[in-house]
């Protein structure tokens, strides 16, 4: 029995040793690898990194839950960093250097590899400049490399709070003004004389403080002394010779003014991947645009068609361009381009002509109709995703005689389609009558009856489809702001149906500056009718506002002298 | 009491030996095994059609693209005639020219499907001849000529897609096997498919006695049009022509004539004279291609390209335009539809319950453009001008898309690219062409992908694209993720190797 007793505490005791061993618990909610922790793990590429942030004191942040992306230098490119700064460790720089390198080296947000474009990065770096990330082909393989330099040894290493992207050298911010830097470039000689001449190198060489809110960046377009010399242009005084006219380049009246001018754009950070997104830039110099399109891989300035002519536009050399500096980015043409002083002229527009449906061989401006989905064409947008439709007339029907024999039909009210919005053709800058020419039904409230905004403002004359063309001479209509725009030989009186071609003047408008601007219909009825539209057509106001005519053929006629006809009643 | 016992031991022991006469039986009671299965011809039969089965997709949930989604993906998503017209990450990821490993277009298991189905017939057809004496030796040989040169015609898609992929040439049928297969090198899948193909053409037949299974059986011209087809693209042209010359003197096949019929002949109802090889859809299997261009709209036509090589003519009479162009390839006044797959006519879209429209895998005007392909290489450029003005004078091609007196080979071969644009338009063949010709001489012709490029990538990473193409691993996709954890003895491409620290 004792025997017993002793076996029994002995088991009790053996289970009480063996009850001992400590549980592990688990105390974090995750066990995914923090940045900072990925940093310290990875000693054998990332330990000098680590050490940076020790010693900046940014460690903890990379520890903590967040949406970072960071571009982690190797060891070995801290080290060629130190030996390029003429150090011998990283004890000999101060704490406020490296976190200024670190804060260059993240981003708070988290950028994988498929954001990369060919120019800047969607988010700023915490320093406050952006970085460049494409790719390149070297020695036969593609690489990524950040600001065109610090390549990239691995993509996308994803960790708890971000993602991680290690380059093979440090990234160090630029400190030079865009000033500066054209200025420190000889082949940019002549160009930065005449930037210092028309005092815009002061302009370009204020750097906004780093933790600026709204930074005043620039976009400069530079030529090259070459360049200019392909145009017979040597010197700054050749540049001055040819385009300064009142003697003082600083005078903002001054064409050189203007000229340089026109070659900075204010308040943007653009790279070519980001110029080639919008057609249209905004320079310096007032109210002056330059233009942008992508022809196969080369960008184009200014590459425009003007009265039907194209004139080939300045290339920008994408190899040399996209030098970031501390203000902005600057790229390098390789043809001069300068204002061209354009006169307004009229545009006669058929909406119905869009580069998209010119595309449909056998359907456009072919007798039948199709639906056009909302999305399909660049120029025009409205407001659901009804669709509008393209319509072509056989010869003989009542709608035969509007322009090319072709409309749009848009179901125009506000239980539909609220608002259509065009955007228009180039047109030069100046003042214009803009008319609104519909096939117009006697029809009251059933068809369309809408305000026109030019450029978002609202326009003052109501333009309703729901009328004829009222009786009267030309002139008579005119003052009611109405006209007879299509020409019809054989019926140069108007009487056989010719008054169901309306155009209605929407008011005058004055275009701010030379480029595509855009007109919105919005409808106040609710009729149960579609919008027919034809046309519209900006006429300056200087210009005669009834002739000359377009016939159905799109040929424009100059008054006759038959014109008009006695009225045979 | 004892005695109790020993009755309850031998009661249990009868229960145990008597009840259960099946209590050791692991067959399955609702299905057939093998063993019970190659018993006769048609068993033979019925597996080798299940090859071609498999070929028309039901991949299985969960399992990726099927084979004819795949024919086509793999050809056209990342050249530059297709635009994304609907949200989809996978294309849109190929087509900006981010391509990674977890992306399931890189999926081949419908491929190795196909391919094990194929090893199945191969394996166990030739036991059949000993239990079957109805089952003759020739008969085995057609079964057997189908399977091979249909395995050599999956390998064959799988080298233009992945370069080097891992050659099985046996059955799977039990886990004893070694799965953990490298990669075969890229001349030994080569050869592979070449010993497949010459084993077929000498015993696959001419015909099958009917037109839909002369048109969606493997013939003999079936093996010769694949044969062309590889020497083509290992650039052995004399041996090209000569697989070439085999169809187009048999007399089977010609061009359709274009006249008002031609566009339902060739894609609607299919099996045409000009057909050599193509998966048959019909009302009970149809073709995934409605969802992908109409019910879904994931792609459609890309613009740029159509204005490329369907140079519009304003003065040209909508009845003498391009046949291919609007109509049929792509459907302008539908939203730039791509239209083989999915037109009932030239005017007007099938109804989804009618998506059968037959997948084109070889048809003759191919044949023809392969051997003009090949003379021009050997410096026979008139001969192959002759050929290609043959195509375009059927297909009533526009001036603008002539390319004029040049004859020297470089200028007749993108000749022959651009005319096989437009005659093969969303066939699955555009990407494997402008890669056969890039890459011919050492990457002679890289500045043509490059070219591709400028259509096909969005204008923001033009350039980025651009040089990532310039680095030719990128040429062929990775392997996908699982596959690499399934099969360690798998090394990805170069091009696509993630970081491991």
């Amino acid at each position: 029995m004792k025997t017993m007793k002793y076996l029994i505490l002995l088991i009790l005791s053996a289970l009480g040793i063996i009850g001992c061993v400590r549980e592990e618990y688990i105390i974090a909610t995750s066990d995914d690898v923090l940045m900072g922790t990925y940093f310290e793990e990875q000693s054998e590429t990332f330990s000098s990194f680590n050490e940076i942030l020790e010693k900046s004191g940014t460690i903890s942040f990379l520890k903590a839950y967040g949406t970072y992306t960071c571009f982690a230098p190797t060891n070995e490119a801290i080290s060629n960093y130190i030996l390029d700064k003429g150090k011998s460790s990283l004890d000999d720089f101060s704490a406020d250097e490296l976190k200024t390198l670190v804060r260059y080296h993240v981003i708070i947000d988290t950028i994988n590899s498929t954001r990369f474009t060919d120019g800047k990065l969607p988010t700023p770096t915490m320093y406050g400049q952006y970085l460049t990330a494409r790719a390149y082909f070297e020695e036969g393989h593609s690489v990524f490399k950040i600001n065109k330099e610090a390549e990239v040894e691995n993509l996308d290493i994803r960790v708890a709070n971000g993602i991680i992207h290690s380059v093979k050298s440090v990234l160090e911010p630029v400190v030079v003004s865009t000033a500066a830097l054209i200025e420190s470039q000889p082949e940019l000689s002549i160009f930065s004389e005449a930037l210092k001449a028309t005092g815009l190198y002061d302009t370009l060489d204020i750097i906004p403080p780093a933790d600026a809110e709204d930074k005043r960046w620039f976009t400069v377009f530079v030529h090259t002394n070459q360049v200019y010399q392909e145009e017979g242009i040597s010197s700054y005084a050749d540049l001055y010779d040819k385009y300064c006219h009142t003697g003082n380049p600083k005078d903002p009246a001054d064409s050189l003014f203007l000229y340089m001018s026109y070659h900075i754009l204010d308040n943007s950070l653009k790279y070519v991947a980001d110029l080639i997104t919008e057609t249209a830039h905004l320079t310096l110099a007032p109210l002056e645009v330059i233009t942008m399109r992508l022809k196969g891989d080369s960008v184009l300035i200014n590459e425009d068609e003007f009265r039907g002519i194209i004139e080939p536009g300045a290339p920008i050399n994408r190899l040399m361009s996209d030098n970031t500096t501390a203000n902005g980015v600057f790229h390098y043409v390789e043809n001069d381009f300068y204002i061209k002083m354009r006169y307004p002229f009229p545009i006669y527009w058929d909406v119905a002509d869009q580069p998209e449906l010119r595309k449909m061989v056998g359907m456009w401006r072919v007798p039948g109709w199709f639906d056009i989905q909302l999305g399909q064409l660049e120029n025009i947008t409205w407001s659901t995703d009804t669709p509008i439709q393209y319509v072509c007339a056989p010869p003989g029907d009542k709608q035969a005689r509007l322009i090319y024999s072709d409309y749009l039909q848009i179901n125009l009210r506000t239980a539909a389609i609220n608002w259509v919005e065009f955007t228009t053709p180039l047109i030069v800058k100046g003042d214009y009558n803009l008319w609104v020419c519909t096939r117009n039904v006697y029809d009251p409230d059933r068809r369309p009856i809408f305000l026109v905004y030019f450029n978002d403002e609202a326009l003052p004359n109501i333009v309703a489809t729901d009328q004829y063309l009222p009786n009267g001479t030309d002139e008579e209509l005119l003052l009611q702001g109405f006209k007879r725009y299509n020409f019809e030989p054989a019926d140069s009186t108007y009487l056989s149906g010719g008054n169901y071609y309306v155009a209605q003047l929407a008011g005058k408008v004055k275009v701010p500056t030379t480029g595509n601007h855009k007109v919105k219909f919005v409808v106040i009825n609710n009729g149960d009718k579609t919008l027919w539209i034809d046309m519209m057509q900006f006429i300056p106001s200087e210009n005669n506002q009834m002739w000359p005519r377009i016939d159905n053929q799109g040929i424009l006629h100059d008054k006759p002298d038959w014109y008009p006809l006695p009225e045979t009643e | 009491m004892k005695k109790l016992k020993a009755i309850f031991i031998i009661s249990i022991g009868l229960m145990l030996g008597s009840g259960c006469n099946d209590w050791l039986y692991l067959e399955p009671e609702d299905g057939i095994i093998r063993q019970e299965y190659w018993m006769s011809k048609e068993d033979v039969h019925a597996c080798l059609m299940g090859c071609y089965a498999s070929l028309l997709g039901n991949t299985g949930s969960g399992q990726g693209y099927s084979v004819p989604e795949l024919l086509f993906l793999w050809g056209e998503i990342r050249a530059d005639m297709v635009s994304l017209n609907r949200s989809n990450p996978d294309f849109q990821y190929i087509i900006y020219g981010d391509i990674l490993q977890d992306n399931q277009i890189c999926r081949w298991n419908a491929f190795y499907r196909t391919i094990n189905f194929c090893n199945t017939v191969l394996e166990f057809g030739p036991a059949v001849l000993e239990v079957d004496p109805s089952f003759t030796e020739e008969s085995l040989r057609i079964y057997q000529a189908e399977a091979r040169a249909l395995r050599a015609l999956m390998y064959l898609y799988l080298l233009k897609t992945f370069d080097e992929v891992p050659v099985k040439l046996t059955a799977t049928k039990d886990d004893s096997e070694e799965f953990n297969i490298p990669k075969s090198s890229r001349s030994e899948i080569m050869e592979q498919i070449k010993t497949d193909l010459e084993w077929a053409e000498q015993h696959a037949p001419v015909t099958h006695g009917s037109l839909a299974a002369d048109k969606g059986r493997i013939t003999r011209y079936a093996v010769n049009a694949i044969q062309a087809d590889l020497f083509i693209w290992s650039d052995q042209y004399e041996s090209c022509i000569t697989a070439c010359d085999k169809i187009i003197n048999s007399g089977f096949y010609g061009l359709l004539e274009s006249n008002d019929f031609w566009f339902t002949d060739l894609y609607v109802d299919g099996n045409s004279t000009e057909s050599i090889f193509e998966l048959q859809f019909s009302p009970e299997v149809l073709n995934p291609y409605y969802r992908l261009f109409k019910e879904r709209k994931y792609l459609r036509a890309n613009a740029a390209s159509i204005e490329e090589f369907f140079p519009s003519d304003p003065n040209a009479l909508p009845d003498s335009a391009d046949i291919r162009a609007d109509g049929c390839s792509y459907k302008l006044s539908d939203n730039f539809t791509i239209w083989k797959y999915v037109g009932r006519n030239r005017e007007e879209a099938k109804p989804s319950n009618e998506s059968f429209s037959n997948f084109i895998i070889y048809r003759f005007a191919e044949i023809l453009l392969f051997k003009a392909e090949a003379l021009s290489q050997l410096g026979r450029n008139d001969e192959a001008l002759q050929l290609v003005r043959m195509i375009r004078k059927r297909a009533h091609a526009a001036k603008a898309s002539d390319m004029g007196q040049a004859n020297d080979t470089r200028s007749v071969t993108e000749f022959i690219l651009s005319e096989r644009c437009r005659e093969f338009a969303y066939e699955g063949k555009r990407w494997f062409d402008i890669l056969r010709i890039a890459k011919r001489n050492h990457y002679e012709n890289l500045d043509l992908i490059i070219e591709m490029v400028t259509r096909s990538a969005p204008a923001e990473k033009m350039l980025t694209v651009q040089n990532k193409y310039r680095d030719t691993l990128s040429h062929y996709f990775p392997i996908y993720y699982l596959e690499l954890q399934a099969n360690p003895a798998l090394e990805q491409n170069n091009f696509y190797k993630e970081a491991i620290y």
